[in-house]
């Protein structure tokens, strides 16, 4: 038990560790280094440096009222508490806490599926359920829903949408914190409350219609710091009988603009899924030619080096759940839009395949092109297998890539804004000193959220995995937010070692929205216990650890 | 019998799997309190893999077939076992499988007791021989 919470002595510690002992049970308490190793972060920039983000020790309750105990006992001790779920966010901390010696909340053995109703599409679950599970219990039983997973499938629902993860389906499933349906939350001070409906004794409806009346404060529970959500209910997609693809392909730079006004207008008439969007001029980007029009931002140029290659400029992959007809007709229909406003577009047909699909159609991608697309995700199947992406490889020999974070910043969604964006990551690159020889012209946007592009701004995929390597990352890692910010980037999700950075940036009006958090965390838990610093939202009891990952 | 030096500097998980012998493999290892190895994880698309497979499987060692991608086998087969008890499980996969398998387990009170990366033969990810071990029993 080496490492303490701060400000609390060791035979407090000891003492409040006894009394977890009695709520939840000897098995259920960690304290020993090597039950404490697997909430540390993987991942962690300050990995085995004095002020990695270890846990004093984890606690696994299994049911509410233990949590309401847990609680309690954090606040008679003033031990910080962290709750995860799976603990599966890696990039974004995994399963260590923002604060060093905070005992974790570990919410994996309330793992319970509460109810799938496939007639009024919508699931109840515990933290402790991923999305393998819940995917599971719905194949079990035959259930004609779909889940909207992201990609691995071993976190939850509870974690990934509190932590505003996405998905690959349909917009409004793909927002997993907008897709949920009333929660369950034991406040700082030990009390249960329920959202929307759930405040209602006896509803009917707590998770058809998550408003509820008067003011919501779900929208707290999410990134946020203000209670342990415990329960929470989430919007299912209806098993469609049929998807399809298809490729639309554009020949100039220009074009990509009329491009996103026309997929955007399908995607909010909600007849498509996830637009993946990409451009085959990757396939240039070794020649000099290319990369001095790259450089020059010379669109003409590099539309006859793309026209001389007969490679389009963009590509957006569509998708169409529904019937055979409606899905037909949908792709219809996107080829009359898009013709209607890029005259040149090309259009290929893709799969067609009756829902649901083998394993075997899921593995194996038959498309006349070379598809981005990962399949299971966008069937809902949750996976395991797409940490091939940080894995050591040809490109990557020498080291597991150990430095996995990335920064996604909002972008608008038009042509214009992303070109824009293209433009100004190139000069924060070369600001920060980065090793980048040309703009990233070919860089394109995800559309995991709706309504919203992210595009990367900062990923390091092949990182140096040394001490002085990751500190020297991280200070890249935060001159490019701070430049982002000036553009008007902002991240939309961060590690621990990065969350203050990023919300100092959400500084409007001399930072009145970190300002009235902050207001509402002092009231709402006066001892700080849950999650300081969470967000950048630090209690008084904690403030003096703001800004201290900088150091 | 080995001793642990011997095992970890020549055994299961520091050799190559041509120089693996059943009597290793099956020898419960006493002597470093690690029983045999009741399951034995690994990537069918590599030959070494599938060989050491063959000497598993004849010392009585479950076998798991995987093809990269561990997900197809966890829910349907592994995990189960691992709600019963903490094991001790071998492998020989690649990293990123790995990876998952170790992430996983440590939810299932187990821990990577000791890996070790082949060279790179063919394809574009290295093989590693692994060993999953129980966590140390909880005192009071």
């Amino acid at each position: 038990m080496a490492i303490l919470p701060p400000g609390v002595s060791a035979e407090s510690f000891a003492t409040a560790i006894q009394r977890l002992r009695t709520v939840v049970g000897n098995d259920w308490v960690f304290t020993s280094d090597e039950d404490v190793h697997p909430y540390r972060d993987h991942f962690s920039y300050i990995k085995n440096q004095s002020n990695e983000l270890i846990p004093s020790a984890a606690v696994g309750p299994d049911r509410v009222e233990q949590v309401q105990d847990i609680v309690r006992i954090a606040n008679e001790f003033r031990i910080p508490l962290y709750s995860i779920s799976t603990g599966k966010n890696f990039a974004y901390g995994g399963p260590s806490p923002n604060v060093r010696g905070s005992v974790v909340v570990d919410l994996k053995r309330m793992d319970k599926v509460i109810e799938v109703d496939d007639k009024r599409h919508f699931a109840v679950v515990e933290p402790g359920v991923s999305y393998i599970d819940l995917y599971n219990y719905i194949q079990e039983r035959g259930l004609k829903v779909w889940i909207d997973t992201p990609d691995p499938g071993w976190g939850s629902p509870i974690g990934n949408s509190l932590d505003h993860g996405i998905g690959y389906t349909l917009g409004f499933y793909r927002d997993h914190f907008g897709a949920h349906c009333g929660m369950e939350v034991v406040l700082p001070s030990g009390e249960v409350m329920r959202t929307g409906m759930g405040a209602l004794p006896g509803s009917k409806s707590w998770h058809e219609y998550k408003h509820g009346f008067g003011p919501d404060p779900a929208g707290l529970f999410g990134q946020g710091n203000f209670g342990i959500v415990t329960k929470m209910g989430f919007r299912l997609m209806p098993q469609p009988e049929h998807w399809r693809t298809g490729m639309v392909r554009v020949p100039k730079r220009a074009d990509l603009i009329a491009l996103i006004e026309a997929v955007n207008y399908l995607s909010d008439l909600g007849l498509i899924g996830e637009p993946w969007y990409g451009s085959p001029l990757g396939a240039l980007s070794r020649n000099q030619e290319f990369i001095d029009a790259a450089r020059a931002f010379n669109a003409d140029k590099l539309d006859s080096l793309a026209a001389a290659a007969n490679l389009p400029s963009w590509e957006v992959e569509l998708q169409f759940y529904g019937s055979a007809g409606t899905t037909k007709a949908g792709w219809d229909y996107a080829q009359e839009v898009i013709t209607r406003k890029v005259p040149a577009a090309r259009f290929v047909d893709g799969e067609s395949f009756s829902v649901p699909l083998t394993p075997a159609q899921i593995q194996n991608n038959s498309a006349p092109y070379t598809s981005r697309m990962r399949r299971n995700i966008t069937q809902g199947v949750p996976g395991l297998g797409v940490w091939y992406q940080t894995t050591r490889t040809d490109n990557n020999p020498n080291n597991w890539n150990e430095t996995h974070i990335g920064l996604f910043s909002l972008v608008g969604r038009s042509g214009e804004a992303v070109m824009q964006a293209q433009k100004d990551f190139y000069e924060i690159a070369q600001i920060v000193g980065l090793p980048v020889t040309m703009p990233g012209i070919t860089s394109t946007p995800v559309n995991w959220y709706q309504h919203a592009f992210l595009m990367g701004s900062g990923f390091a995929a092949a990182g140096d995995n040394t001490p002085e390597g990751k500190l020297k990352a991280t200070k890249v890692l935060r001159r490019i937010l701070e430049e982002n910010a000036k553009r008007g980037y902002g991240d939309y999700r961060a590690p621990p070692i990065l969350q203050d950075d990023v919300a100092d940036q959400y500084s409007f009006n001399n930072h009145v929205l970190h300002r009235f958090n902050e207001t509402l965390k002092n009231a709402i838990d006066p001892n700080g216990i849950l999650s300081p610093g969470r967000a950048g939202i630090w209690p008084v009891a904690y403030s003096s650890l703001r800004g201290s990952l900088r150091k | 019998m080995i001793d642990r030096r011997e095992f970890v500097t020549t055994g299961l998980l520091l050799a190559g799997a041509s120089t693996l012998s059943t009597p290793v493999l099956a020898s419960p290892a006493a002597d470093i309190g690690i029983p045999n190895p009741e399951l034995f994880i690994y990537d069918s698309r590599y030959p070494q893999a599938r060989e050491l497979a063959k000497t598993m499987g004849a010392a009585g060692v479950k076998l798991i077939a995987i093809e990269g991608d561990f997900t197809p086998v966890w829910s349907a087969t592994v995990q189960p076992l691992w709600k019963q008890r903490p094991m001790v499980v071998a492998g020989m996969t690649t990293e990123r499988a790995l990876f998952v398998l170790q992430t996983l387990a440590a939810d299932y009170r187990m821990k990577l007791f000791q890996s070790h990366v082949m060279e790179l033969v063919g394809g574009s990810e290295p093989l590693h021989q692994w060993l999953l071990v129980p966590r140390a029993p909880k005192q009071q």
